[in-house]
This record gives structure tokens, C-alpha cells and sequence, in this order.
């Protein structure tokens, strides 16, 4: 066990790589509410999905990277007709929505109790390196996923803000009627984002799965996470999904190192409950969300 | 000549409240047309309906001789009508330049956008602003700019003279007649009776949910009545 300061930063940069797979599935949450409207509360379940069939593609073909290729092609494959035919028709009726992916959060459950079973498994790390760091010794595949996590990230971030179609998603995020009349189809983009948004959970899944363990309810510890991030960074505002992830993971992985984990949740609830009395629209939310 | 624009008694509703209560109206190629009409009218509500964000229960809308009516709003647009709406309605998080390339739907249209800077030239400096920091005359110019850039054969125009200052709204009358002579057809609502009667060459007037009188500019020049009767005001 690493002592002094070197036991404190490594508890610090657990959790800030933590922060980043969960800034990676919050983005998609985040995305998926600001351009949709929709509280998909079968987010998490869709991280699970994709740490599941990572443990599936990593049985059957015995190679990690594989799975980070494909799995985010089947999430994509399922989320594309999910928002056609089971949001699109309550599309505008943000309650409705909400009660259907509580649903869909169910079945993708229960469709992974049934196959996958009731009991946690656990994947082998891809990468079995480790890095010493201030006397401590520190895997290398935590430090990768840190990295995957960033880049995907950057990359969303310039699709969104550099590319035409980033400009249209953004356009239907900020005035969907007027996104219309200008000409863009609003529900390509809706699908899109939905899409988008999922694989961004799926890929957070297969990253967390050699980290973690693989069970079919760990999408709940991480959906009650990403609300709060989302919350705290303000809804709808992307920068302030990922700074909130950042900062909320790294004070809870510095925390654990004195705390219980379950103390250390309490204190994300206390900062949210902080930030919420302070700034109700939360840290980057225009005072009208 | 066939109408560029033709709308067929059409019937809208809020709900259960019945606004449009059998509008017909039509713009040839080329021609500014105006709806007046008191606040309530259902100028606005016109406008929305013909543009697909509201359908009709009733009634037909004819652009180019197809019948448009139940197309969603996107593809009214690209058939080649745009829409600047009360209130400008930008995007107000992207920059100027973001809220341009909303409009820029085909490829290659570079030159357009020279050309709506020779038309708009204080948007030029102004491309990397947000456009909610914008003042309300740019905001405008940005909104047209915006319609401009999806090549319409027709613009809808929404009170674009609300809030300018009086060298704005001369401004603004310069850059309609502009469009004009390059043969653009526009449809505009307004409140401001001496704005529409400066540009528009015919006139339409709405009471409670119907058009109630129509004439040109030169049928109005004598007909001060009608101002007073339709609009309650001195002209």
C-alpha cells in the first residue's frame, strides 16, 4: 500500500480517471437531454450493455480492442431504432419519455440477468503493464483508459464545434423549431444524437469493464453518478458536464482515501446539494434551465 | 402568371382556439406583398402554418404549384422559402458565422456569402461573436442574413422592424428593395402601416382571423378609410 503524499495522489488520480469515463457516458446523457429533451434514465443500462458484451467478444474471441470496435456498433444498431419507434412517438412529452426509457432500462436489465446471469465477472486487463509513480506502482491499462476516454472526448467536443453537423445538432439543441425552418431535419438529428449519445455509454462500458466488475445492475452506481454530474455542471451545458465529472470524481477518489466509499459518495451528495443552494441552474446552466 | 406562393383557405388552430378562419392569400414571382393586421390577427399564425410548423385543418398551401401543406418544416425550407421570424430567433450560444452555416445547406455557396456581407456589412466584422451579444439592428440583419443564405424564391418576414431604431428601419427598407430588384418575392407582416405601404406593392389586411380587404398600393392611395376601418389607425 503506497503511504504519505503518494497514497493521496493515488486516490486522486483513480479518481480523476474514473471522472473521465464518467465525463465520457455524462456527455452522452447530457447530449441526449439537451438536443432531445429526454431524461434517459436507461443510460446507465446502456453502459452495462456494453461492459456485457465486452465480456462476451473478449470470451469468444479472446481479444479486447476487438470489443472497443464493435460493441459501440451494435449499441448503435439497437439505439437507432429504439428512439424511432419507442421515443419518437412521445416525442415533446418529456414525462412520457422518461417513463419509457425506465422501460427500457428494465428490459435491458432483465434481458442481461437472463443470459449473462445474476453473478459479477470480471475481465482480465488488456494491458498488463503497470508504471511506477511516486513509489507507487500504478496499471498501465487504468492510465490507457484515461487516455481513450480523453481523446474520444476531444473528438466529440470538435465534431460538435467544428464540424456543420455539430452545428446542426447544436442549432436543434438551442431552437428546435427554428432548427427546422431553416431547413435541417430535425429528426435525423435527434436520432443521431441518440446514437451518439449511447455509444458514448457503451464505450464507457467496455473501457470500465477490465476496471470494474461486469454485473447486469452496475449501470444503477453509475447513472445516479452522471445525474449528479449533469446537475451539478448544469443541464444541458456541455462544458459543464465534463468539468463536473472531473471535479466530482476526483474529490470522491480523494476522499476514499480517508473515507468509507460509501462516505465519499455522501460528500458528492453534499457538494451537489452546495452547489444546488448556491447556484440553482448549476455551475454552467443559463439561469432559464 | 401562376402564383409563386398561393395559400387556399386555410384553418388553424391553437388548440381548441380557432385562429385562422379560412386564409387566402397569394405572392406572385418577384412581388412584395404585406399582411396588416391589428395585434391578433393571425399574421404571425399565417406565416407559421405556411411554413409547416403548424398544419391546418383545413386548406391547401400551394408553392410553385405543389402542394406543400403537409410537409414538414424542413422540407418547406428547401423547397425555397425562408423564414425570419418574431424575434429574430438566432441561435444564441453559436457565433455569427455558426448561425450563417445553419442556412448554408448546399455545398459551394461561398460566394453567397460575400454577397450577404455586401448586403450585411457590419455582420462581417462580427463572425466569431456570439450572436446573443449582437445589437438588435445586427441581430436582424443576422436573422435575414440567415434566411438569405437556404437560396429561398421567397421570404417570410416577421415584424423584422420591431425594436430598430428609425435609421435601422430605413436601412432594413433599402435592403428589401434590394432584394427586390434581384427578385426576390417577399411576404411581410408588419405593424408599421408607412413601412409596409413604402415597400410592399400589394396589401393584405386581416381581421380576427380572415383577410378582409386587399388592394394594391395605388388602390390604397386614395382609400385612407380602409386603414381606419381595418386597422383602427390614421395613416
Amino acid at each position: 500500500m503506497p503511504e504519505g503524499v503518494g497514497f493521496i495522489l493515488f486516490y486522486l488520480i483513480n479518481g480523476l480517471i474514473w471522472g473521465l469515463i464518467i465525463a465520457l457516458i455524462s456527455l452522452g446523457l447530457s447530449l441526449i437531454f439537451g438536443v432531445m429533451g429526454i431524461v434517459n434514465m436507461a443510460h446507465g443500462d446502456i453502459y452495462m450493455i456494453g461492459a456485457v458484451l465486452s465480456f462476451y467478444f473478449v470470451s469468444l474471441f479472446g481479444n479486447f480492442w476487438i470489443s472497443l470496435l464493435i460493441v459501440p456498433l451494435i449499441v448503435a444498431l439497437i439505439a437507432a431504432p429504439t428512439e424511432r419507434f419507442i421515443l419518437r412517438p412521445f416525442e415533446g412529452h418529456p414525462s412520457v419519455t422518461m417513463i419509457a426509457t425506465v422501460g427500457i432500462s428494465f428490459i435491458l436489465q432483465q434481458v442481461a440477468l437472463a443470459t449473462f446471469g445474476g453473478i459479477p465477472k470480471k475481465i482480465s486487463s488488456p494491458w498488463e503493464v503497470s508504471f511506477d509513480f511516486l513509489g507507487v506502482s500504478y496499471p498501465g491499462y487504468r492510465l490507457l483508459v484515461a487516455a481513450i476516454s480523453a481523446l474520444i472526448i476531444i473528438g466529440v467536443w470538435l465534431f460538435l464545434y467544428r464540424t456543420s453537423l455539430g452545428i446542426l445538432i447544436r442549432a436543434s439543441m438551442q431552437d428546435k423549431e427554428m432548427a427546422s425552418a431553416m431547413g435541417i431535419n430535425v429528426n435525423k438529428v435527434l436520432i443521431g444524437t441518440f446514437v451518439l449519445g449511447s455509444v458514448l455509454a457503451a464505450i464507457g462500458g467496455v473501457l470500465a469493464a477490465p476496471i470494474s466488475q461486469v454485473f447486469y445492475l452496475m449501470g444503477n452506481d453509475v447513472i445516479l453518478l452522471c445525474f449528479i454530474v449533469v446537475i451539478v455542471g448544469g443541464l444541458g451545458s456541455l462544458e459543464g458536464t465534463l468539468i463536473a465529472a472531473l471535479l466530482l470524481s476526483s474529490v470522491e477518489g480523494a476522499m476514499a482515501a480517508f473515507l468509507t466509499p460509501t462516505e465519499a459518495r455522501a460528500m458528492i451528495f453534499i457538494i451537489m446539494v452546495a452547489v444546488l443552494m448556491l447556484r440553482p441552474q448549476g455551475l454552467f446552466g443559463s439561469n432559464s434551465a | 402568371m401562376m402564383a409563386l406562393l398561393k395559400v387556399e383557405d386555410i384553418h388553424t388552430y391553437y388548440g381548441d382556439s380557432y385562429v385562422l378562419q379560412g386564409v387566402s392569400l397569394e405572392v406572385k414571382r418577384g412581388e412584395v406583398v404585406a399582411l396588416l393586421g391589428r395585434n391578433g390577427a393571425g399574421k404571425t399564425t399565417t406565416l407559421r402554418t405556411i411554413m409547416g410548423i403548424i398544419k391546418p385543418r383545413r386548406g391547401k398551401i400551394l408553392f410553385k404549384g405543389v402542394d406543400i401543406t403537409p410537409m414538414p418544416a424542413f422540407k418547406v425550407a428547401r423547397m425555397g422559402i425562408g423564414y425570419v421570424p418574431q424575434g429574430r430567433r438566432l441561435f444564441p450560444e453559436m457565433t455569427v458565422l455558426e448561425n450563417l452555416k445553419t442556412g448554408m445547406r448546399k455545398k459551394g455557396n461561398g460566394d453567397k456569402l460575400d454577397e450577404i456581407f455586401d448586403l450585411f456589412p457590419a455582420l462581417k466584422d462580427r463572425l466569431s461573436q456570439k450572436a446573443s451579444t449582437l445589437s438588435g439592428g445586427e441581430q436582424q440583419a443576422l436573422s435575414i442574413a440567415r434566411a438569405l443564405l437556404t437560396e429561398p424564391e421567397i421570404l417570410l418576414l416577421d415584424e423584422p422592424t420591431t425594436g430598430l431604431m428609425p435609421l435601422l428601419v430605413s436601412r432594413l427598407r433599402e435592403v428589401i428593395e434590394k432584394l427586390h430588384e434581384d427578385g426576390m418575392a417577399i411576404l411581410l407582416v408588419e405593424e408599421k402601416v408607412p413601412f409596409a405601404l413604402s415597400v410592399a406593392e400589394r396589401l393584405y389586411f386581416m381581421v380576427k382571423g380572415k383577410i378582409a380587404y386587399e388592394g394594391s398600393r395605388r388602390d390604397l392611395e386614395d382609400k385612407r378609410d380602409v386603414f381606419i376601418r381595418y386597422l383602427g389607425v390614421k395613416n
